[in-house]
């Protein structure tokens, strides 16, 4: 189990700020995204479905996971989970992608809608077992917007919250933009014990609305953005089933990105095998949750045997989609299960790693077969090229989001190295 | 208020933990006797009843077309729920290693056993001919008579035998050594029983060792369960294609509530049980608001499914569906349904105030509200469903007869029995649990 108190002086933590990201992160960031795009407007003119869907799928992957990294520190605020606080960093700097979200959301929704949603068009209004009060374009655009807006500019909010404490020696270290950045984050920031506690206090208090803003909008916009695409289909459990999802894919990054890190900042005596044994038994704890959820789901439509529900299914088990929605299901579940049932293996970052690089491949897959199956009219799984440039696309606008915040904020909370503060936030 | 329990602060020594948590079972009273006994009337109460509903057939009960499954399953439901909290504290926040858990987790193991021995009762009164019941259990038959596997009904008969049978483990084991502690301080054939019991432990490095290991093993093995067994009772309902019962969030849903419920008949009975017993010094304010934390955790999560349930109805444009929530919200079932919506949601928000949920009379309160609420929740799936699907000619009404009351009455009578004899025969905190916290804080404190 992991021990209570830190190893790490606050010279440590802060030497994890580069200030920059490193000329050869950045160039591979914009190769990516240069591939994406490439990739997308060499298909869009021909095959504007299939470009809009993989823009659809990744969308999803990536959003519901770096909104899940901030909800990780929402959770550790507000359930005083003391194990997790050194992982608190590393999970809250996702919520980076959150701006680029926003404005893929929009972009999607202006541009995609008409290729992806199948009750827009001449035979949209004609579908049965359509709510057409609920679903209108501009409803759904204005909806997911505003909602979208709401729930991260709360994350951004309590982001700075949590990043305060620590913004006035971090600022110190930086220049530029950075320094401007961050010492805006740490005005009229004291850093007395009373402060702190106050500081705490306040985060322990906003989690819990921010978890509920992320639960409510989530469900809203998987609702919108991914069930409606079946027209007809219903499933109460969907919005949970997909936030939860989120939640574990952000856990299998975490254990990749901290196993990454803590080779390259020799960070062993904060992250040490007691740690990553936590976060090892989360990970495991929630891949068993995530395919109960799924099981959940599955079985009452199996046995209920209702049109307008299996056709879910249908268009995933049938003829050639099975094969890939059995390697989801192995990676997704099988895998991790298998892998992570040990003990020992937990306690080592790159087996942890290694285990989070299988999930977060099961979960693309996952949102890829949450979309495409049921936008896809072609022949064939339209998984080649242009579904791997886009993607790589996606991984470089994350990549590029992330290293501007770690290159910015420490991996560790640098307020809880300090002597004394062991037990305390934020 | 100090957020974690500071025996130190209390005075407390390890003398003081054998001496408080033992006295009940030293000392006698009369007011003890009196509450048995009153409590015990009520169960023959119920077993009248009972007997007559078996005499007379199940016309007697207050079933009419298409109402067939009403009070009788919804007390199993309610009592299986009520079973979760046990597990949950013992064996989840075992592994979550949340300290808090200590002086609970014996009285919530204690009410598992006894909810489950409750909810047991009540697909065998359900049956009318009662003597029938092995003809779910899938014995070796010669003729071939076998029980629809397929069936959930007989999935909860595995569900629900698997979970007393662990619970029980569990409970048991977790007692061991404070059953050879009550040996050593009894004379005479007491001391032979629990003698018998605490199956010879001497308290060796080796034996705690072994102890410590089987522990953490039944606390994996019985964590699943918490989730499996209430989700199993889920699909008795959301299986079917009634409308307000075929839902995919079931699972979760009756889990979350059951977490609920059983949070809240912990505190229903803690309370009283610490100013009974003078336990003030054990369950504190502390543990309570960690309590309370988990109660309103799980409202929260009810009334998202409450929410869910909704608005995916309004989305899916069913016309059947709508028509079966609207009635329940609106129709003969209205009253049940804002009972269950003001007792789940309105109250347990409440407990977003620290005050209330340090108040151990506040709490108290929110908790029984809670255990209203949750029983008429489980009245309203079941009853209003059924009373309004698919066929205007179909829909009925149902009110529970007296004979059902009654049982009903008898049922938590005879759980609180089963609570009364186990304060007055086994310890209600676990000892060496106590003693292993207050051993920890002081070498802590003193470096």
């Amino acid at each position: 189990m992991s021990s209570d108190t830190y190893k790490v002086t606050p010279e440590k933590a802060l030497s994890t700020v580069p200030g920059k990201i490193s000329g050869r992160t950045l160039l591979a960031c914009w190769i990516a995204i240069a591939i994406g795009a490439v990739g997308f407007f060499w298909t869009a003119g021909s095959h504007p479905t299939r470009a809009w869907q993989v823009i659809w799928s990744n969308f999803l992957f990536w959003t519901s996971l770096a909104e899940a990294g901030v909800i990780f520190g929402a959770v550790l605020h507000t359930a005083k989970g003391h194990w997790g606080k050194r992982f608190r960093r590393i999970a809250e700097g996702m919520g980076a992608f959150l701006p680029a979200s926003l404005v893929l959301l929009v972009l999607m929704l202006l541009f995609g809608a008409t290729h992806i949603f199948p009750w827009i068009g001449p035979m949209g209004p004609h579908r049965g077992h359509v709510n057409h009060t609920w679903l209108t374009r501009s409803g759904v655009f204005w909806r997911n917007t505003i909602l979208a807006l709401v729930l991260y500019v709360a994350s951004f909010a309590f982001l700075r919250m949590s990043l305060r404490p620590d913004a006035p020696m971090v600022a110190e270290r930086l220049t530029g933009w950075r320094r401007g950045l961050v010492k805006w984050i740490g005005r009229h920031w004291r850093g007395d014990e009373a402060e702190v506690e106050h500081a705490t206090s306040n985060l322990a208090r906003f989690g819990p609305i921010l978890i509920l803003l992320w639960a409510v909008i989530f469900t809203l916009m998987a609702i919108d953005l991914i069930m409606s695409l079946v027209p007809g289909f219903i499933s109460i459990i969907w919005g949970a089933y997909f936030f939860v999802g989120g939640w574990l894919s952000m856990l299998a990054l975490t254990a990749v990105l901290a196993n990454r890190y803590h080779r390259r900042y020799d960070l062993s005596d904060a992250w040490g095998k007691w740690e990553f044994h936590d976060l090892g038994k989360l990970m495991f704890a929630f891949t068993i949750f995530w395919t109960y959820f799924w099981w959940s789901q599955f079985l009452v439509i199996w046995y209920g045997n209702l049109s307008r529900e299996t056709i879910y299914f249908e268009q995933r088990v049938a003829g050639h989609w099975y094969g890939l929605y059995a390697v989801q299901m192995v990676l997704c579940f099988a895998l991790p299960f298998v892998l992570l049932l040990g003990r020992k293996p937990k306690m080592r970052s790159g087996w942890l790693a290694f285990v989070g690089c299988i999930t977060l491949l099961g979960f693309w897959l996952e949102r890829f077969l949450e979309v495409v199956p049921a936008t896809w009219h072609g022949t064939g799984i339209p998984l080649g090229w242009t579904e791997l440039a886009i993607s790589v696309g996606f991984i470089g606008l994350f990549g590029l989001c992330y290293s501007l915040f770690s290159s910015t904020f420490p991996k560790l909370p640098i307020r809880e190295t300090l002597p004394g503060r062991a037990h305390h936030g934020p | 208020m100090a957020d974690h329990w500071d025996t130190e602060e209390r005075g407390l020594t390890l003398a003081d933990a054998n001496r408080d948590i033992m006295r009940p079972i030293m000392v006698s009273s009369w007011r003890y006797w009196t509450l048995l006994a009153f409590v015990f009337a009520l169960v023959v109460w119920g077993c009248i009843a009972w007997a007559w509903q078996i005499d007379q057939g199940l016309g007697v009960a207050g079933y009419s077309h298409p109402v067939m499954w009403a009070v009788y399953i919804t007390s199993f439901v309610f009592w299986v729920g009520i079973a979760h909290s046990g597990t949950l504290i013992s064996a989840i926040l075992y592994l979550f290693r949340s300290g808090w858990r200590t002086t609970i987790n014996r009285a919530s193991e204690a009410m598992t056993i006894f909810a489950v021995m409750t909810a047991g009762l009540f697909p065998l009164i359900h049956l009318g001919r009662t003597w029938y019941f092995y003809w779910l259990i899938p014995y070796p038959s010669e003729r071939f008579i076998w029980p629809n596997f397929k069936s959930p009904l007989v999935w909860d008969v595995f569900a629900v035998g698997t979970y007393f049978t662990i619970s029980l483990l569990f409970w048991y084991t977790g007692m061991i050594p404070d059953l050879a502690a009550i040996r050593d301080r009894l004379r005479g054939w007491k001391s032979k029983v629990y003698g018998l019991f605490s199956v010879g432990w001497q308290g060796t490095v080796r034996e705690w060792s072994h102890y410590r290991r089987a522990y953490l093993y039944m606390a994996a093995i019985a964590t699943p369960l918490v989730l499996s067994v209430h989700s199993v009772v889920s699909w008795d309902f959301a299986m079917g294609i009634v409308p307000g019962w075929h839902s995919t969030i079931f699972a979760p849903y009756f889990v979350a509530g059951a977490i609920f419920s059983g949070m809240a008949m912990v505190i229903t009975i803690l309370v009283p049980m610490r100013w009974a017993f003078g336990l003030e010094d054990y369950i504190t304010d502390y543990h309570l608001d960690n309590m309370s934390k988990l109660i309103l955790l799980t409202s929260l999560i009810v009334a998202y499914s409450y929410a869910a349930e909704y608005f995916i109805t309004y989305y899916s444009a069913d016309p059947t569906e709508q028509a079966s929530l609207f009635f329940r919200a609106h129709g003969s079932f209205q009253g049940p349904f804002w009972v269950m919506t003001f007792c789940n949601v309105i109250v347990p928000a409440t407990l977003w105030f620290k005050k209330v949920r340090r108040s151990a009379s506040a709490a108290f309160v929110v908790s029984i509200f809670v255990n209203i609420g949750m029983f008429y929740e489980r009245y309203v799936i079941i009853v209003s469903s059924l009373a309004h699907e698919y066929e205007p000619y179909s829909w009925g009404f149902y009110r529970p007869s007296w004979v059902e009351i009654s049982i009903i009455v008898g049922s938590f009578a005879w759980f609180f029995f089963w609570f009364l004899l186990f304060t007055k025969a086994l310890p209600t905190i676990s000892i060496a649990e106590v003693k292993e916290h207050l051993a920890h804080q002081g070498a802590h404190e003193h470096g």
